[in-house]
């Protein structure tokens, strides 16, 4: 007879790391159905089968480099393997690709994601950045025209508002169907409706918080309201901003990532905060086609500070949060007032331009 | 606001159906019986018998005798022999009275039964010490020192809400003596003074709450709340914020309220009609690892030994033997211990292998803290020494009520690493 010790408690949830993990693979799967429905009944098989193989591609390559990684380390392969979820990465990354990139760029941006995204810090727990952001991050910096020749789809809506200074114009996609997501993009992040859906039920199993989407696009909901009043643009203009580019895909599967947020219930407010008014700075001013994939890996560096900042006791340090997340949100709405200013006198100064120079045609 | 703090508590399967229905069994005492010298963590108990001393049930045996005076009393009637150190559910080997059990029972009540009617309220406190009522909910803090002196209390809440999973020995406690319940919780109210009493019990015992509210129709002062199936619902400082929506720093009676376990009432009433003290005790003995689970009725002092015995005895030969309940009960590495006055359960499991991995950083530890600690940010910062954290991280706040390790989903000691941290910390202070 043994009676073994063990510190208490002596009782668990059923939930583990492993289920969990296993809820997301099946939630992205949930996504990457959709994409291959819809690009077989509006492309073809071909298409269907280009996803496919793109996916294949990625979670091979993850899978692979982490096999002799872990051979280099002399670590246990298979043990290794079941507690790091390389596909996990491999499948966020190719949902976030078009449909278009070479099996090339995404097998090493994948590579690059999975080594120094991931396995450099320490693994699985330890990683600072969101290891599928960095791998899409790498694509945008030096494969940016690396894109099969063969592969035709049509413009992006993303691309389309980006193009007309983010306004909405007669040219626009209709707002339903950037709902629906019926139209071409990077392919998993085309459906706000399917991945919000995905994303309720994650938050229902307890597998991703529902905090961070939660917070996440109403916040840019609203910042993206304030820029569309000040613009004369009508109440549906922040919903173009929530439903465009990967703006839901980010908040349900990257955002929450547990690993690169902070740990407590405030800390990931505050994060999604951050992340909605970068997303929509990035949108608004800078040279990149999209905020949401460097809102995520900026808002991953300042992690740590928030945690540092929000250490304590949550009950004492609740006022002060509160504080800080709304000041932070204020922050957001100066900033994207300062957007609105900034665009328009760009504007003005481009319409000044035109009747000294005839150029305008081409620059608006 | 549990948008920005966490829920602070978490259902748990109790799996309570394994003895919530079934009938309590009564176990004799063996041949001897031992009475530990032990009170909370105070081993400073003055022996009043020595070896060959005949005794008779309720005859007092020893008295912790420091800032606290909680005497102890024999549960058998026989002879003393000599004391031995044995182990003691606080994971201790401590001095126990030895008594050798003649089987007859002989009553000697330590103290003449009083009417809380008549009494006057210092009375009925040195009543309820000389009685050595402590807190049955496990704690075994001396009741009468809630009731000392001048209190300015409001409210009484008697806790019969029993969070740990598998423990049904309150409920089986309440369920037999209701008459005694809302005696002794009338005459606790009678010793604090305050206006009402809150009778607090889970809301899914739907149909014991309807027989309480029946009963407390003739009551006038105490009032059956039903409170969420939660864990740790039970623990003082949730049950004052879930009944009260009040705070307070140290003691609930800085904001007017005493809490005391509904087991304690019943003992308390019990002793003030005939005059003796706690004897027996109701323990639930539960869990996969013994054959059959049920509640059982015993005189303290019984060996764990003799009551798994009496249950069928163990399902494997390798098991985990936890004095209290599975969140908050230690793993005793023996079966020599013995049930004392304020034990309630025996919670026996397989001793089932834990795969852990490495920390998610998932915050759910953080989020069901019951004290709004953040576990991971305190066993990352022991990780690295880092004192100046671990002040502003409020380490000793922690009550070790296990939910952080009941929530990992990477199976990790969570509860251990912030203990590890307390440790660090009291050492650092030296």
């Amino acid at each position: 007879m043994k009676f073994t010790f063990k510190p208490s408690p002596n009782f668990r949830q059923a939930q583990s790391t492993q289920s969990i993990m296993r809820d997301l693979t099946i939630g992205l799967l949930v996504i990457f159905g959709f994409t291959l429905t819809y690009y077989f009944t509006e492309y073809g098989a071909n298409y269907a089968l280009r996803a496919v193989s793109l996916m294949l591609t990625s979670v091979v390559c993850a899978t692979l480099t982490e096999v002799i990684f872990f051979k280099c380390m002399k670590q246990d392969i298979k043990l290794s393997l079941q507690t790091s979820f390389p596909w996990v990465t491999a499948i966020i990354l190719t949902l976030m690709c078009s449909i278009n990139v070479t099996y090339y760029a995404l097998a090493i941006s994948t590579i690059i994601a999975v080594v120094f995204g991931k396995l450099v810090f320490g693994g699985f727990g330890q990683n600072i950045f969101n290891p599928a952001a960095v791998g899409r991050s790498i694509i945008f910096a030096s494969f940016a025209g690396s894109v099969s020749a063969d592969v035709i789809t049509g413009a992006t809506p993303t691309a389309g508002l980006a193009g007309s200074n983010w306004l909405v114009t007669s040219s626009s996609e209709g707002l339903s169907n950037l709902f629906l997501g019926l139209y071409p993009g990077a392919m998993g992040e085309t459906s706000f409706l399917l991945i919000a859906l995905v994303g309720a039920f994650l938050a229902y199993r307890k597998v991703i918080d529902y905090r961070v989407p939660v917070t996440y696009i109403t916040t840019l909901f609203l910042l993206a309201t304030v820029y569309g009043m000040m613009n004369g643009q009508g109440i549906e203009y922040g919903l173009y901003h929530i439903a465009i580019g990967g703006a839901m895909f980010g908040a349900v599967f990257m955002m929450t990532d547990p690993v690169t947020n902070p740990t407590c219930a405030s800390g990931r407010i505050l994060f999604a905060v951050g992340c909605a008014i970068l997303t929509i700075v990035i949108r608004l001013k800078a040279n990149l086609p999209e905020g949401v994939l460097y809102s995520i890996l900026l808002m991953n560096m300042m992690t740590p500070t928030i945690e540092k900042f929000m250490d304590g006791k949550q009950t004492l340090t609740l006022k002060k949060n509160v504080i800080t997340i709304a000041i932070v949100f204020m922050f957001g709405i100066l900033s994207v007032v300062a957007c609105s200013f900034a665009n328009n006198a760009q504007a003005d100064e481009v319409v000044n331009n035109t009747n000294d120079t005839y150029e305008v045609s081409y620059r608006v | 606001m549990s948008f920005f703090t966490g829920s602070m508590r978490q259902h748990i399967d109790g799996h309570k159906e394994l003895t919530s229905k079934s009938t309590v069994k009564v176990v004799e005492a063996g041949n001897l019986v031992y009475i530990p010298l032990i009170n909370m963590d105070s081993t400073k108990v003055e022996v009043l018998v020595k070896e060959g001393d005949l005794v008779k049930v309720g005859t007092k045996v020893a008295i912790r005798n420091d800032h606290f005076k909680v005497p102890m009393f024999s549960s058998v009637s026989g002879v003393v022999k000599a004391n031995a150190k044995v182990m003691h559910t606080s994971l201790k080997p401590v001095e126990h009275i030895v008594i050798e059990n003649d089987g007859q029972y002989l009553q000697q009540a330590p103290l003449s039964p009083l009417d809380h009617k008549v009494a006057t309220k210092q009375e009925l406190v040195d009543f309820m010490m000389n009685a050595g009522i402590v807190g049955c909910g496990g704690a075994g803090f001396p009741t009468y020192i809630k009731y000392s002196g001048e209190c300015n209390i409001h409210t009484l809440i008697i806790n019969g809400v029993e969070c740990e999973p598998y423990l049904t020995s309150d409920y089986a406690m309440m369920h037999e003596n209701l008459d005694l319940m809302f005696t002794g919780i009338s005459a606790m109210l009678k010793m604090c003074g305050a206006k009402t009493a809150k009778l607090c019990i889970k809301v899914t015992k739907k149909e014991f709450i309807q027989q309480l509210k029946d009963m407390a129709t003739n009551y006038q002062n105490i009032e059956v709340v039903s409170v969420p199936d939660v864990y740790p619902m039970g623990w003082e400082r949730t049950l004052v914020s879930q009944v009260t929506k009040l705070k307070y720093e140290k003691l609930p009676s800085e904001v007017g309220i005493i809490v005391n376990n509904a087991t304690t009432a019943i003992e308390f009433a019990r002793a003030l009609s005939t005059g003796m003290p706690i004897i027996e005790k109701y323990v639930t003995v539960a869990g996969d690892g013994v054959k059959n689970c049920c509640n059982v009725k015993v005189k303290t002092g019984t060996k764990a030994s003799e009551i798994i015995e009496a249950c069928g005895g163990y399902t494997s030969e390798n098991v985990l033997l936890i004095a209290g309940g599975p969140m908050m009960g230690k793993t005793i590495t023996n079966d020599q211990f013995v049930i004392h006055s304020y034990a309630g359960a025996l919670t026996v499991l397989k001793n089932n292998p834990v795969v852990s991995m490495a920390c998610l950083r998932c915050g759910k530890c953080s989020d069901h803290c019951p004290s709004g600690l953040q576990p991971v940010r305190i066993v990352n910062a022991e990780k690295v020494k880092d004192i100046d954290s671990l002040v502003k991280l409020d380490v000793a706040s922690c009550v070790e009520c296990g939910l952080c390790t009941y929530m990992c989903p990477s199976k990790l000691d969570v509860t251990e690493g912030v203990r590890r941290a307390k440790r660090y910390m009291a050492l650092a202070k030296k």
